[in-house]
């Protein structure tokens, strides 16, 4: 019996998809910052100066290594459901600029709705400086939660911006007319480029770039591609290539299930929606992305990581181009993870979730 | 009292699933309104599928977010009609009517506005989950008159 179950669990390991092995890789923990309030999103300036968000509405620096207190002249955002101070990314010429971009749930004055925002602002001295607003999603919304409120920087200088579908609003997302369930490109002063493409589409928003999505809370840009992490509902998790005007296929074709058990739709596959380089059924709750293209764990170089909260570790994915070619499961001791980034030496960051939230270093032991 | 508690099951599960029918339907309306092709046997697969999903492969338990207003509701009326003459079909439907709105208008109250049950997020669909719960009122109130009868015959 006891042999039959031993090869029972290596047949299980061995046909596996995940895997700890490839893993043999010694690190270790080091807190940089704890007690925190929901840490969200993490910006890295360089090895000892980084700026994150807390969901609670604070924007957060550490200045040589030392935590300082919430940055001061933070817009007001609307902290409620999975609403709050989310995104944040560097300015490509922060150094010289000290400029930054902040994604955030704000209500909408006077009203019981509310939408997601994106400023640009001064980081001088602790405090924000020159916020102007940039982007403002529509239409509102009545819930808080499916914001995305992820960012990143194309080669071209334009900003991408992740919208979730607002939960209630999912079928929007295969609408052009709104901003559910999309993927937006402006410009850092809120105009939209010319070749966005839906640009010269009358009933299409112009700031679309793709569409689909569900609550897209990762982007990356990855050896010249974009990488869209898509939290799912139960199961359906996803990594998309982003490509501008394609349709990623939310609610329409979905690999997961709504939370009550019921079907969001029975199809999977559909002419003319994308198909994911990669979807997790159970639910892994992906909530970050970032590329690994250091030195200092070397055998991790070029390969993709995954922060993820159900029930808490990060996915290493071993890349060939777009093609996912192992998966292995880290950092499986801490809790769940909200996001990740690479300092430029090389060490990874990992954000914990939750009130208490802690900045942990990893590196080499 | 086993019989009253039985047909409080049978009730629940009738209006859970009928519920479940509703937001299947109009989730397939949608779906077949993308251009997804539809027949007759996914539709009723994807029914089967949602049925069994929200008994055995759910987070949220939803079934009990259903049937537990609906108990409520019917047991309160079953006090009341010890002490009125009203008619114990209008009550119980009404009674039935009552628990869906008050669980469609609290729980997104409760939840942030958030609807769990995606087939009553619009006003068609709220007046067909309306509907459930006066069709499992009265399907309660019908199978209580027969034991009332069998009781007294």
């Amino acid at each position: 019996m006891k042999i039959l179950k031993s090869l029972l669990i290596s047949i299980f390991f061995l046909l596996s998809p995940v895997s700890s092995a490839g893993n043999e890789v010694n690190y270790e923990y080091s807190i940089i910052a704890e007690g925190l309030d929901r840490p969200w999103s993490i910006a890295v300036v360089d090895d000892s100066n980084i700026i994150f968000t807390e969901l609670s509405g604070n924007l957060r620096q550490i200045k040589n290594g030392k935590l300082l207190d919430p940055v001061i002249g933070v817009p007001e955002v609307l902290f409620k459901g999975q609403g709050g101070m989310s995104g944040v990314v560097l300015d490509p010429d922060f150094k010289k600029n000290k400029k930054l971009y902040l994604a955030f749930s704000a209500r909408d004055e006077g009203k019981r709705t509310n939408t997601l925002k994106v400023i640009s602002a001064i980081l001088s001295n602790n405090q924000l400086i020159n916020i102007k607003d940039i982007f403002k999603a529509y239409p509102s919304r009545d819930t808080a939660l499916h914001y995305g409120a992820k960012m990143t920087f194309l080669e071209d200088g334009t900003l991408l911006i992740t919208c979730g579908d607002g939960f209630n609003y999912r079928e929007e997302a295969q609408s052009l007319d709104n901003h559910f369930g999309k993927i937006l490109r402006i410009n850092t002063d809120g105009s939209i480029p010319e070749d966005n493409p839906y640009v010269n589409n009358p009933n299409a928003l112009s700031e679309i770039w793709s569409y689909g999505h569900r609550n897209p809370q990762g982007i990356l840009r990855y050896n010249g591609n974009i990488l869209g992490l898509e939290h799912g509902p139960m199961g359906g998790d996803e990594v998309n290539v982003i490509e501008p005007g394609n349709n990623y296929g939310w609610p329409a074709i979905t690999y997961g299930r709504d939370y009550n058990g019921s079907t969001i739709s029975p199809f999977t596959e559909m002419e003319g929606m994308e198909q994911p380089i990669k979807y997790w059924v159970p639910s892994i709750a992906p909530s970050g992305i970032m590329l690994y293209d250091k030195n200092l764990f070397p055998d991790w170089k070029g390969n993709v990581f995954i922060s993820s909260m159900k029930p808490g570790n990060v996915r290493r994915l071993e890349m060939n181009g777009t093609e996912i070619i192992n998966e292995y499961i880290l950092f499986n001791d801490l809790s769940r993870i909200r996001d990740i980034a690479v300092l430029p030496n090389g060490s990874i960051l990992l954000a914990t979730d939750g009130s208490g939230g802690e900045l942990i270093n990893v590196q080499p032991k | 009292m086993v019989k009253t508690l039985t047909d409080l099951i049978l009730s629940s599960i009738l209006l859970t699933s009928l519920v479940v029918l509703v937001s299947t339907s109009s989730n397939l309306i949608w779906l077949s309104s993308m251009n997804l092709p539809m027949d007759f046997n996914l539709v009723t697969s994807t029914f089967l599928s949602d049925i069994i999903g929200i008994y055995f492969n759910s987070e949220i338990p939803l079934y009990l977010l259903i049937s537990l207003p609906f108990v409520l509701f019917l047991s309160i009326t079953k006090a009341l009609l010890k002490k009125t003459l009203s008619s114990p079909i209008f009550l119980y439907s009404l009674a039935g009517a009552i628990s869906m709105l008050c669980l469609m208008i609290l729980t997104p109250m409760a939840l942030d506005n958030l609807e769990p049950i995606s087939g009553s997020r619009t006003y068609i669909g709220k007046l067909c989950i309306t509907a459930c719960g006066i069709f499992s009122g009265y399907f309660f109130a019908v199978r209580q008159l027969k034991i009332n009868l069998n009781e007294n015959s």
